[in-house]
C-alpha cells in the first residue's frame, strides 16, 4: 500500500521554456492532463516521491557515468537551467527513505549508485513544478543512464523497479512514484524534430497489455534510429516494474511538433 | 531518415564501441566542451581565447582545429553528443536554425 501513486510523464524542457509554442488547445491538453494528475497525487496523500528521471549531463560526465543514481540528499537544488522558466529553489530530500531504498535494492543484488549531492534538471523539474508546484514534498531523485553507452537494458529498468516496488510494499511512507522523460524526440541531432507517434503509441500500448517481454524488447540499435532521447522510455520502464500487478491508463499522448518531442502522460489505478 | 549509428556517435556509437582509440580520443574533445558548458569560468576563458584553453586538452590536431574553429559539422561527424555540441553552440550564439543547417549541411 505504501506506493499510493504511480504516473509517468514526459520532460521536454519546452513544456514550461516555450509554453505558447505549440499550435492552440496542444499546451491546455497537456496542461490539464498534468493537473488531472495533481489532483490524483493529493488526493492520495503521499509523504514523499521518488521521482525518475534521466541524466543530461547536469550530473555526470564521461569520467564516471553511473547506471543508476539514487540521491541521498537532504534538499536539491534545480532547476540547473534558469531558461526552463521555472524558479530556481530547492526541493527537500528524503535521505532515511533513500537509504531504505538503496539497502533493500542492494539486498535485492541491485548495487544502485548514491548521491549525498545532486542537482535537479528539466527533467525532474519540469514534472514536479506540475505535480507539486509548492515545493511541499520531499523527493527522492532517481537517475538514469538514458544518454551514453553502453546504458541498462531495458529488462535491467524494469528489474530495478520491481526491486523498488518490493522495497514500496515495506514502506511506512506514503510514496508517490514519477517516471520523467521520453518519449521519440531527438534533441541537437541531425533528425532533430523526429517524432515516431507509432512507436510512442505502440510503446503505451504494451505498458497498457502489461505485456512486459515487449515494452523490454527494444534494442538501443532500434530506439537510435527514433533519437537519442528516446532512450529515457528506461524511467517509464522503471516505473512499470515499481506498479506490477497495477493497471496503465494512458491519459494523454500527442506530437508536439513545436516541441520537438512526443509527449505522453499515464497513470497506475 | 539517417541512422545517428552510421555517423560513428562518439561516445554514443557504433563506432565508438567498435573502437576504444577513438573514443578515447574523443572523450577529450567532449571534456573540453562539458568544461565550458558548465564552468563559468573556463567558459570566460573560452571565449576570450580559444585556443589557450584548448591547449589544456590532449587533443589531435584535427580536434584542435574543429574546437577552436567552432567546426559544428565536424564535432558532429566526430561522435560529440548533441546534448553537449547544441549547448556548447549556444554559448556562442548560435541560432537552432543555424545549428540544424551545420550539422546537417556542413560548416
Amino acid at each position: 500500500m505504501p506506493l499510493v501513486f504511480a504516473c509517468s510523464v514526459s520532460h521536454t524542457p519546452g513544456i514550461r521554456a516555450w509554453a505558447d509554442a505549440p499550435e492552440p488547445g496542444q499546451k491546455d491538453r497537456l496542461y490539464a492532463g498534468f493537473e488531472a494528475l495533481r489532483e490524483r497525487m493529493e488526493a492520495a496523500n503521499p509523504d514523499s516521491i521518488l521521482i525518475i528521471s534521466s541524466e543530461h549531463f547536469a550530473n555526470f560526465f564521461l569520467d564516471c557515468m553511473p547506471a543508476f543514481t539514487m540521491g541521498q540528499a537532504d534538499s536539491y537544488f534545480g532547476p540547473v537551467e534558469p531558461w526552463v522558466k521555472i524558479e530556481q529553489g530547492f526541493n527537500a530530500g528524503d535521505p532515511e527513505l533513500s537509504e531504505r531504498l538503496l539497502n533493500a535494492c542492494y539486498e535485492a543484488g541491485i548495487e544502485l549508485n548514491y548521491a549525498h549531492e545532486m542537482k535537479l534538471d528539466h527533467g525532474t523539474m519540469i514534472p514536479l513544478s506540475f505535480l507539486d508546484p509548492a515545493r511541499k514534498l520531499p523527493v527522492v531523485p532517481l537517475i538514469i543512464n538514458a544518454m551514453t553507452y553502453p546504458m541498462p537494458r531495458q529488462r535491467r529498468c524494469y528489474e530495478l523497479g520491481q526491486a523498488l516496488g518490493n522495497a514500496l510494499d515495506k514502506e511506512t511512507r506514503r510514496v508517490a512514484v514519477v517516471a520523467a522523460g521520453g518519449l521519440s524526440h531527438a534533441p541537437g541531432e541531425r533528425i532533430h524534430g523526429n517524432i515516431d507517434s507509432e512507436f510512442d503509441e505502440e510503446f503505451i500500448r504494451r505498458l497498457v497489455a502489461n505485456d512486459v517481454d515487449a515494452f523490454t524488447s527494444y534494442t538501443d540499435e532500434e530506439i537510435e534510429q527514433l533519437g537519442l532521447g528516446t532512450h529515457e522510455i528506461r524511467a517509464w520502464v522503471a516505473v512499470a516494474g515499481i506498479a506490477e500487478g497495477r493497471q496503465a491508463k494512458p491519459l494523454f499522448y500527442e506530437p508536439i511538433t513545436a516541441w520537438a518531442t512526443g509527449c505522453g502522460l499515464l497513470y497506475y489505478e | 531518415m539517417e541512422s545517428a549509428l552510421g555517423r560513428g556517435r562518439g561516445i554514443g556509437g557504433a563506432d565508438a564501441r567498435k573502437g576504444l582509440s577513438k573514443a578515447m580520443s574523443l572523450y577529450q574533445v567532449q571534456k573540453l566542451i562539458q568544461t565550458v558548458n558548465r564552468d563559468q569560468d573556463s567558459r570566460e576563458r573560452f571565449l576570450e581565447s580559444r585556443k589557450d584553453l584548448a591547449e589544456e586538452f590532449e587533443l589531435t590536431e584535427a580536434e584542435h582545429a574543429a574546437v577552436v574553429g567552432l567546426k559544428i559539422h565536424t564535432l558532429y561527424e566526430m561522435g560529440v553528443h548533441p546534448l553537449l555540441l547544441r549547448p556548447f553552440t549556444i554559448i556562442h550564439g548560435v541560432s537552432e536554425p543555424d545549428y540544424l543547417k551545420a550539422i546537417r549541411e556542413g560548416d
